[in-house]
This record gives C-alpha cells, sequence and structure tokens, in this order.
C-alpha cells in the first residue's frame, strides 16, 4: 500500500539530517579554522626550523671538516720525522738517536705524507717547510690526478714571502694558521682546473726556536660541491666569505669572485643583505627575508684562532615554499571537513530516517484513520517518545472511534426523536384511522350478539364475520406502518426494496388525514413499475418522504387548492422522487435556511425544524442529494438516489 | 312497530361503518338513509325528514360539527347524534352533550365516543325518539 502525500518542502528526516549536517559542518568548520590558523604558524615555525637546522648541519660539516684538517696538520706535526730532521741537521747530518742521516728522515716523511694524502681524498698536497734560506721546502708530496708524488730536491720551492708561511711561522706551538679559500695558483697563476684551497699550517719548534712549518692544501671544492649536491631542491644554499663573496653557489660560474675581479656577491643577489649586521659575535646564525625568499645564514666560525673569520653559510627558499606545508595542512584540513560533514549528513540522515520510521508509522496510521482503513504497525511498544506518541495516537483513536460510535447514536437519536415528533403531528388522524376499523368491528360482534336472540341467518354471520376479518386486516396494516416508522432505523441494512413499498408507508400514514382534509393526494409511476427494487434503508427513505408529505401537508392546509403528488422516476441509473404540493413554492429568503436544522417557519410545538435537515442527511447517506426544483411553479422537493448503493460507508456498529 | 315511523340519516365517510351503523338500526326496523359526506347529507336532509341525523366527526367537504350547525339552523326539531373516535381539536366526552371543536362549542343530543356499547346506543336512540 502506498501512501502518497503532496510534496510540501522536506521531509523533517531530511531536515534533521541536514540541520545535524550544518552544526556538524560547523563545528568542523570552526575547529578546523582555530587548528589551522594556530597550527600554520606552527607548520611555518617547522619549516623554518628545518630550514635552519638543514644549514647548521651544512655549517657543522664544514666546521669539523676544516678542524679535522687542524687536527691532521697537528698530528703530522708530531710525527717522529718532523723531529728527527732537525736533530739530524743540528748533529750534523747524523742523528744521534738512531744514527739516521737527513735524507732517510726525508724518506720516511715523504712516506707519511704519501700515506695520509691516500687517505683523504681532498688532500692536494703536504708539506715541510724550513725557515731556513727564506722558506725553502723541506720535503712535499704532491696529488698529481690518480697519483701521489714526493717532489724530488730540485723541484722544491721557497715559500718564505707566503702569507700563510708569514702567519704560520708566528704562532705557538700547537696552533694552526688557517688561510681564506681562495683558487690554488701555480707560480702565481690561477690552476686549471679551478681548485679551491685552504691550507693549514702550524709551526715546528725546535730548541724553541722555530725550526719551520707543516702546510696541508685541502681541496675544498668536493667539500663544497657535496654541500650543494646533498641539498633538497627547494632550497638554495649558498656559501660566502666574509665579504659576501660566494664560496659555494648552485652556479660554478658565480664563485670566487675576488680571485676573478667580478661582483658576485650575495648582496647582489639580496639587496639589503648585510653581513655584518650585528656587533656581538655570540650571533652566529640569523634569518633574514629578501626577495620574497627567506634566507637562514649560520656563519661557520672555522678558525678558533681568529673569532671574527667564518664561511657565511646559508640556505634560501622562497616563503611561498615555506608556506606551502601549512597550505598543505590547509587543504588537508578542507579535505577533512568536507568528508567529516559528508559523514556526519549520513550518519545524520540515517539516524533521522531511523527516527522518522515510528512517525511515518503514525502518520500513515493517522492518514489509514482518516481514510477509515485499518490501522496497523503502530509503535506503541517503543520505550521513547515517539512511542508514547503512538500510545497517545491509539488512546485518541479508541476515544475518536468512542465519539464516532456516540455521535452516530445520538444522530440516531435526534433522527428518531424527530420522527416522533412528525408522528405526534399525525397522531390524531393515525387515532381516527384505527378507531374507524375498530368501530366497525365493535358494531358486527355487538350486532351479531343482538341479532342471535333473534333469527340470523348463517349468511348474515358469515358476512359479518368477512367485515370483521377486513377491518382487523386493516387494523394490522396502520399498526405495522406505524412500528415500522416509529422504529429507530437510522442503522438499518441497504435491501433490496420494492418502490411501492416505500410509497406504501408514507401512504398508510398520512392518507386517512388527507382523505378528511380534501386533500387531493397521488402517487405517479412514471416510467418505472411499482415493483422495481431499489437497494435502500426502506424505513429511512419512507421517513423522507413521510416528511416531505407531511411538510407539503402543513403548507397547503389552509389554502383552497389542496393536493399533493408523489411521483417516481427513473433516471438512468437512478430513481427520482419527488413531491409536489399546491403551494406557490418556498420565499427566495428561506430557500437558503431550509436545510439547516432547526429552522422551521411552522409555530411553535408544530414542528421540531429537524425534518429537511435530517432529510438530507439521509439522502446523503444514500449517496444522494435533496433540493428544491426552483423551475416548478408549485412547492417540489427532489431526491434521487442509485438504484445500487455501493456499500464503503464504515460499519461503526 | 312504532319505530317504523321514525326516520334515521346515517353520515360517515367509511363504507364499512356506514352499512353497519345502517344495519344496526335496520334491526331495530327504523327507517335509515345514508350519506358518505356531509354534503350528501344536507341534500338528502332536504329531500326528506328525518327524525335523527348520526353522524361522524370526520369527513371530507363538510365535517359532522359544521354538518351539526347547519342542521340546528335548518332543522331545529332534528335529533343529533355525534360519533368520533375523538381528534386533535376535538374536546367532547364520551356520553355528555356539549362538544367544542376548534374553541366553537355547540349543544347536541348525545356524543358518543367510538368505540361505542351498541346497546347504550341504541336505547339511548329509542328514548331520544321516543320523546
Amino acid at each position: 500500500m502506498t501512501h502518497k502525500r503532496p510534496k510540501v518542502g522536506l521531509s523533517i528526516a531530511m531536515k534533521v539530517a541536514l540541520l545535524a549536517g550544518s552544526v556538524a559542518a560547523l563545528a568542523s568548520l570552526i575547529v578546523g579554522t582555530l587548528i589551522v590558523s594556530s597550527s600554520s604558524d606552527i607548520v611555518y615555525e617547522n619549516a623554518l626550523n628545518r630550514l635552519k637546522y638543514e644549514t647548521n648541519i651544512k655549517s657543522l660539516k664544514l666546521v669539523s671538516d676544516i678542524k679535522n684538517l687542524s687536527s691532521d696538520a697537528l698530528y703530522l706535526a708530531g710525527t717522529p720525522p718532523i723531529k728527527g730532521i732537525p736533530r739530524t741537521i743540528y748533529n750534523g747530518g747524523i742523528d744521534p738517536l738512531d744514527n739516521s742521516n737527513e735524507q732517510k728522515w726525508k724518506n720516511r716523511l715523504a712516506t707519511i705524507f704519501s700515506e695520509l694524502i691516500r687517505a683523504k681524498p681532498n688532500y692536494l698536497q703536504i708539506r715541510y717547510i724550513g725557515i731556513a734560506d727564506n722558506g725553502k721546502e723541506i720535503v712535499r708530496v704532491n696529488r698529481q690526478g690518480i697519483r701521489i708524488r714526493t717532489i724530488p730536491a730540485i723541484e722544491l720551492q721557497t715559500k718564505g714571502k707566503t702569507t700563510y708561511f708569514k702567519n704560520a711561522a708566528k704562532l705557538h706551538l700547537g696552533e694552526v694558521y688557517l688561510s681564506d679559500v681562495t683558487l690554488n695558483r701555480e707560480y702565481g697563476k690561477i690552476s686549471k682546473p679551478h681548485t679551491p684551497v685552504i691550507r693549514a699550517a702550524t709551526p715546528i719548534y725546535f730548541n724553541n726556536k722555530v725550526f719551520g712549518i707543516l702546510v696541508i692544501n685541502m681541496n675544498f671544492g668536493e667539500i663544497f660541491d657535496s654541500l650543494i649536491k646533498n641539498t633538497p631542491r627547494h632550497l638554495t644554499p649558498y656559501v660566502t666569505n666574509e665579504a659576501g663573496y660566494f664560496l659555494a653557489h648552485p652556479n660554478m660560474s658565480m664563485t670566487y669572485g675576488f680571485d676573478f675581479d667580478t661582483n658576485h656577491k650575495i648582496q647582489a643577489i639580496y639587496n639589503n643583505f648585510d653581513l655584518k649586521h650585528t656587533n656581538d659575535i655570540r650571533d652566529t646564525e640569523y634569518s633574514l627575508e629578501s626577495n620574497g625568499d627567506v634566507i637562514h645564514v649560520v656563519e661557520a666560525h672555522y678558525d678558533p684562532e681568529n673569532q671574527e673569520r667564518y664561511f657565511a653559510v646559508m640556505l634560501a627558499t622562497s616563503r611561498k615554499h615555506l608556506q606551502s606545508a601549512s597550505y598543505q595542512l590547509q587543504y588537508e584540513s578542507v579535505l577533512v571537513m568536507a568528508l567529516l560533514v559528508i559523514i556526519s549528513l549520513v550518519i545524520a540522515g540515517v539516524l533521522a530516517s531511523k527516527l522518522m520510521q515510528p512517525l511515518k508509522l503514525i502518520s500513515i496510521a493517522s492518514d489509514d484513520l482518516a481514510k477509515g482503513r485499518e490501522i496497523t504497525n503502530l509503535p506503541i511498544k517503543s520505550q521513547d517518545e515517539i512511542g508514547e506518541l503512538a500510545r497517545a495516537f491509539d488512546n485518541m483513536r479508541h476515544q475518536l472511534d468512542d465519539k464516532e460510535r456516540e455521535l452516530i447514536i445520538s444522530q440516531g437519536h435526534v433522527h428518531h426523536a424527530n420522527k416522533m415528533a412528525s408522528l405526534g403531528e399525525m397522531a390524531s388522524s393515525m387515532a381516527h384511522e384505527i378507531n374507524t376499523p375498530i368501530q366497525s368491528i365493535n358494531l358486527i360482534a355487538q350486532r351479531v350478539q343482538r341479532q342471535l336472540k333473534k333469527n340470523l341467518s348463517h349468511e348474515e354471520i358469515n358476512d359479518s364475520m368477512k367485515k370483521i376479518t377486513t377491518s382487523v386486516a386493516k387494523v394490522s396494516e396502520i399498526i405495522n406502518s406505524l412500528r415500522n416508522v416509529s422504529r429507530d432505523s437510522t442503522q438499518d441494512e441497504f435491501i433490496e426494496t420494492r418502490l411501492c413499498d416505500l410509497i406504501g408507508d408514507a401512504v398508510n400514514m398520512t392518507e386517512e388525514r388527507f382523505r378528511v382534509n380534501n386533500v387531493d393526494f397521488n402517487i405517479n409511476f412514471h416510467n418505472v413499475s411499482e415493483n422495481t427494487l431499489l437497494q435502500c434503508q426502506r424505513l429511512q427513505i419512507s421517513q423522507v418522504l413521510i416528511n416531505l408529505v407531511n411538510n407539503a401537508y402543513y403548507a397547503i392546509k389552509e389554502l383552497d387548492n389542496k393536493w399533493i403528488e408523489i411521483s417516481i422516476q427513473k433516471i438512468s441509473n437512478k430513481i427520482r422522487f419527488s413531491v409536489t404540493d399546491s403551494g406557490r413554492g418556498i420565499p427566495d429568503e428561506n430557500l437558503e435556511r431550509i436545510f439547516e436544522p432547526m429552522f422551521t417557519t411552522k409555530e411553535v410545538g408544530d414542528g421540531t425544524g429537524l425534518g429537511l435537515s435530517i432529510s438530507s442527511d439521509i439522502v446523503a447517506q444514500h449517496d444522494g442529494l435533496l433540493y428544491v426544483d426552483k423551475e416548478s411553479k408549485n412547492t417540489c422537493f427532489i431526491f434521487e438516489i442509485p438504484i445500487i448503493h455501493t456499500n464503503n460507508k464504515k460499519k461503526l456498529l | 312497530m312504532t319505530n317504523t315511523q321514525k326516520r334515521i340519516l346515517v353520515v360517515d365517510d367509511d363504507v364499512m361503518l356506514r352499512e353497519m351503523h345502517t344495519s344496526v338500526f335496520e334491526d331495530e326496523d327504523y327507517l335509515v338513509d345514508s350519506a358518505a359526506d356531509g354534503l350528501e347529507a344536507l341534500a338528502l336532509l332536504s329531500t326528506q325528514h328525518y327524525d335523527l341525523l348520526a353522524t361522524d366527526m370526520f369527513m371530507p367537504e363538510l365535517n359532522g360539527f359544521e354538518l351539526i350547525i347547519k342542521c340546528q339552523k335548518e332543522y331545529p326539531e332534528l335529533k343529533t347524534l355525534l360519533l368520533s373516535g375523538g381528534g386533535k381539536d376535538l374536546e367532547a366526552e364520551h356520553g355528555l352533550k356539549q362538544v367544542t371543536y376548534l374553541g366553537q362549542k355547540i349543544e347536541i343530543d348525545l356524543f358518543l365516543k367510538k368505540p361505542f356499547n351498541l346497546d347504550e346506543m341504541l336505547g339511548f336512540v329509542d328514548k331520544l325518539l321516543q320523546e
């Protein structure tokens, strides 16, 4: 059974689902926005911290590489040949400790240098340079391609004028001079391929005087290369010296501006870049923003002897990139929120429809109730508020049934009372009518008694008895009609009834009165037999006819010309009854009101004013309509009812 | 047979009652005529002398009450007997001489309420006509 109801907007379930969904959406929007706004800073901070961390790692790596270089220089300075050589020289060519000669010590030292160069791929050259002879090299081992070569004595150079020599010779024992990183030069010219070199030099003391220095040249190019290669793609690494010249740059041609007399400095990229931003040397790192980039700078102080020397190690990235993580977060948050909203909508929808199911059942039940169908599936056993509602509804339904039953009973009572009222109106003529045959019987009986004393023929007795029987039959007929009409018949079945029986009731109840009052009373069957069957509540229809005929009588009893006519006509599948009297119709002002209950034009006590109203109800019960024929020049009431009654009325009693 | 000289007019719209009334009076050897209503009765009265009018109350055209009023005017000697089962506007008691209909009061010789005792009625009629 489908229950189609008019579409009047969204269902409650839909509304609840939407409401819950919107609440969830709002909640997740608020929470999401709060989280995103508070966390986007954190996320940005986090990204920035990663940037700082990466920069610091790179800086530490540089410092550590240089520290290893210094350690190696100090380590070499402590190896036996370093002291063995001056000891042998000052002893006249023979070492007093083990009788080694100078050349033996030089060979031993060259072997140590070679092994170290072999072990450290970045080491280019290790030298032992003496103070004597204006800084003449004593031992020198070079890396030449893949080979390691100990330079023969005739190729050794004088380095007394070099910066590193001068500076290292001034140092105390255990101190290391570190040079700037510059491109390697051979005989004053930049050698190719361009090789950035740093030199670590430490003084060698013998007998408390400086005997010479030990120098290691290290190739810094490899270190910078790996620094640049090991940087994540979205970060741009730079290393500059204190002046801002690039030592390392993703584009090699930008480096060593000071050696090539170009102006490739960090300041050329970031205008407001100030490497000397602070005088406090403890500030070894800082971040700055320029040209939409965020740059983190860490000063890699590689020279323990001079804290003002450093490499500026920096990683640059666009501010957008740093924020992209928080954009990512926002994007993901929106996705999660959308997902939450969808999930909550679905859950709310499911819950709401589940919640609404019993309500729907109640709604179906009330629809059934309204249409008079049987009510099933009322969720009265549910323990929640809906169960309460269902129970209240069920209770109400039963009360409604009771009320309807009471109403029908009391309506029946009203009908009946009205009938009794019209019966009362007819009582006098009824009495007269019954009295007449009774008087006949009475007279016959007494006459027979009297005549029995004389001679009374069988014929005469037989005749008298016939008259008594006829009279009794007449009395019975009248009494039957009276009993029929006075009975409460509002709940009678619809049964097939001959038209003449319907008319007969009305005639029996009224004809005597009309006869004595000179009312011409006619019944006309037009195009229909008086034996035609009509499905109806016989006495109800009789009652309507009696009502109409009574009304007609009241209307015309004072007139000179008194007639009433009932005519019966078949029109398609209906029977039309019309009751016409000799009156001149109903005044217009009353026409609209005559079917209202309690409306009467009769004198007080003469009528209940319910006749037409009830008649109208009865005709409606028969799926017909009672109306006044306005076309007729006389007063004419008409009602038509179907020959076959489609009984779809609910049986309540 | 003294009764043979007495002539009675029976008026009743009911055929059977009319016949019965006629029969019971004839049984007592009265001369009896009958009429079905007041107008017919007046017609007979104009052609024939009657000693007693025994009329029903409720009849078409002219009822018994109105008939009596007319007769009392025209035929003051005529004895009048009104027979009725009683009716809505009729105030009358069995055996009395006074009858009120629709507020109008008349004197008659006797009012008999149907159904009445035949012997009583015939006894009274006999007495009335002996006067």
